[in-house]
């Protein structure tokens, strides 16, 4: 029965205690500052939740269960499988540089850098296909939501 | 009423009305087709330009894009998994799959045969229901309300029963969120973090599109590769096959339609609800469950339906009582208002002819929609063969601009990419993000009833079954959850028994 976790395991098992630490952090919060009459439904469900996600972690820590969740076919550990957590982290800087970026300079110069820089560090484009797809796009953005729809595009805290 | 439905048929025949009509397909196509657009904010933005029409031309042109958005947020969900409006994210589920299997074509003839049926019987109900409109709207009070959003998260977390737990821990943290912002009730705010901005809560469409639409756009940029999985063997020729198919499993196409018309009449619960509900019910309905997400046609079928006939079930009690089914009812209830025409009881009588000009409108609009989507069916599953590395930054670029153009606010762009970042993690560490969209859709409606019917039963639990409505949503909730249970139970201990005598 003493079988060792495997990766998968262990990162179901990082991913579900993270998920316990927060919906903690909601109940405390929860407790100190909302009145009593406005917080019963809310800590009610992090109750239950809370109880859910530690049968979910004993689940896990249950050596006899790992046969069954390894042979499950799994979207989530096939596609961890194929993907480098250096690839992951570089997508995910993007779109947080793509939302700076939006937030500091707006969408009509960040769209256009985030895009030349995404197609051609992390797609692997050349360069001229990077920039003609960022000006289709970008010309595109600009012609249905400020010319025909007439929305004002966020110009960004730096031009505002 | 048959006369009074014929002399409503021919005002469509006048050119002017027609011409309102196409148009409003267009609008609504394009407003679909755009994540995080929809037809809520093409009726906004059209309301004014309504005020100089003839109410036959407006109800044409509103028909037309309630009646078009369904598919053009379809077309859009099947092909980058970004569902165009948010009652089309249950399409994800299995359009996208089909999509990458290079079945797209497929998907959308699905889509456009099972949404103008799903109208069609939506309109159908309506005229059958329109004498009895007052009665049925007022079987739901709040214990039924509760029940109700119960139920739809019940039967969404349960629906994958090899990922019970976790759909359950999903749809707990889902109603946590969904407790953001300003308590209704009570009149408390809460978990805001000081924010202004989560006053209001979290808004939905910000977050479908993150969920579905970014985070699926984050695996395909990491992944590389097409949406199509092998995108040379990308078939655009299953139109035809997608609309026998539809034809074929007719009992799906009636029960989405029947579960949309219903629970599109039932204000604040949505089409979101309604096509989710459709799609869990078709998935616990069949013989492998277990297969629904892996690109089943029924997985698209069903939804669909439900999609289209959502709309005349919503607008029963908007036009009964002036009580929208939907936030794009909403709308059009200001533009009824705008145009003299008072929501109500007298409504039916007195308007009788604009309100079936209305319905004919929904119908023909899904109809034209589904020809204007069918002629353009191969250059849009195009987009299926663009590589990743080129596409998934489009798609976010372009989200997260619709995302902002709803409301104009910085701060939902901020949420769709937390949102899209959440469910590319989920996706990661397997867990459904399906009952998460449905916790925060009825978060809001479940608690309301829940502090109402306990205000109203000063306390007692048993006002939870006081009204035949009730007693059925409650039954139907436990049979969910053990419908759901027992077989895997009844498997484990099979196991266990051969286990052991071997």
């Amino acid at each position: 029965m003493s079988r060792s976790l495997t990766r998968a395991q262990v990162g179901a098992l990082l991913a579900a205690s993270t998920v316990l630490l927060l919906v903690i952090a909601y109940g405390v919060v929860g407790y100190i500052s909302v009145d009593p009459a406005s917080r019963r439904v809310p800590l009610l469900t992090c109750g239950v939740t809370s109880l859910l996600l530690v049968i979910e972690m004993m689940r896990h820590c249950l050596a006899g269960r790992a046969a069954t969740d390894d042979e499950r076919p799994s979207h989530g550990h096939a596609q961890a499988a194929t993907t480098t957590i250096g690839g992951e982290a570089a997508v995910l800087l993007s779109i947080a540089g793509v939302i700076t970026g939006i937030y500091l300079a707006g969408f009509l110069i960040a769209i256009p850098l985030y895009l030349v820089a995404a197609i051609t560090l992390l797609g692997r484009r050349s360069l001229r296909i990077a920039l003609i797809t960022a000006a289709l796009t970008s010309i595109a953005i600009y012609v249905a939501f400020e010319v025909l729809l007439s929305y004002r595009l966020f110009p960004g805290i730096l031009f505002s | 009423m048959f006369n009074v439905l014929v002399q409503a048929g021919s005002d469509f025949l006048a050119l002017q009305t027609l011409f309102f009509l196409f148009a409003g397909v267009l609008v609504g196509l394009v407003f679909g087709v755009i994540p995080g657009l929809g037809g809520t904010t093409a009726l906004a933005i059209l309301l004014p330009l309504t005020f100089g029409m003839r109410v036959i031309d407006a109800f044409a042109m509103c028909g037309g894009i309630m009646g078009a958005v369904a598919m053009g947020g379809s077309i859009s969900a099947i092909l980058l998994n970004a569902p165009g409006t948010a009652p089309s994210a249950a399409t994800c589920l299995d359009g996208y799959p089909l999509a990458r299997q290079g079945r797209a074509a497929e998907a959308i003839g699905a889509v456009a045969t099972a949404s103008p049926l799903g109208g069609l019987f939506g309109m159908l109900t309506l005229l059958l229901v329109f004498p009895i409109a007052r009665d049925i709207v007022l079987l739901f009070g709040p214990p039924e309300f509760f029940l109700l959003a119960v139920f739809g998260l019940v039967s969404i977390a349960v629906a994958d029963a090899a990922n019970l737990l976790r759909g359950l821990i999903v749809a707990g943290v889902g109603l946590m969120l969904s407790f953001v912002g300003y308590d209704a009730v009570n009149g408390g705010v809460r978990f805001t973090l000081g924010s202004d901005y989560l006053w209001d809560g979290i808004p939905l469409v910000p977050a479908l599109v993150g969920l579905f639409g970014m985070a699926e756009m984050i695996a395909l940029s990491i992944q590389g590769g097409t949406v199509a999985a092998d995108a040379s063997a990308a078939r655009f020729d299953g139109v035809t096959a997608g609309m026998r198919a539809t034809l074929r499993h007719w009992r799906v196409v009636i029960r989405g339609s029947v579960i949309g018309t219903i629970i599109g009449a039932v204000p604040g619960v949505g089409g979101t609800v309604a096509t989710f509900i459709a799609y869990s019910t078709t998935k616990k309905a069949d013989r492998h469950p277990e297969t629904f997400g892996t690109g089943r046609i029924e997985g698209v079928i069903a939804p669909e339906a439900a999609n289209n006939a959502k709309d005349s079930g919503a607008l029963l009690p908007t036009l009964a009582f002036g009580i929208p089914g939907s936030a794009e009812m909403a709308v059009f209830l200001g533009i009824l208002v705008l145009h003299g025409l008072q929501p109500g009881p007298a409504m039916f009588v007195d308007h009788q002819r604009e309100i079936y000009g209305l319905v004919i409108a929904l119908t023909v609009a899904a109809v034209l929609a589904s020809i204007i989507g069918l002629i353009f069916v191969r250059r849009l599953a195009l987009i299926t063969k663009v590589p990743g590395g080129i596409l998934a930054p489009t798609v976010i670029a372009i989200s997260l601009v619709g995302t902002f153009a709803i409301e104009s606010r910085p701060g939902d762009v901020i949420l769709a990419a937390v949102f899209g970042v959440l469910g590319y993690l989920m996706m990661r560490f397997d867990y459904p993000r399906l009952p998460l969209v449905i916790a925060l859709v009825l978060g809001e409606t479940a608690e309301r009833g829940f502090h109402q019917s306990m205000i109203i039963g000063r306390g007692d639990w048993s006002v939870f079954v006081s009204s035949p409505t009730s007693i059925v949503l409650a039954a139907l909730i436990f049979l969910s959850l053990f419908w759901s249970v027992i077989p895997r139970l009844m498997q484990r201990s099979a196991a266990n028994r051969t286990g052991s005598s071997s």
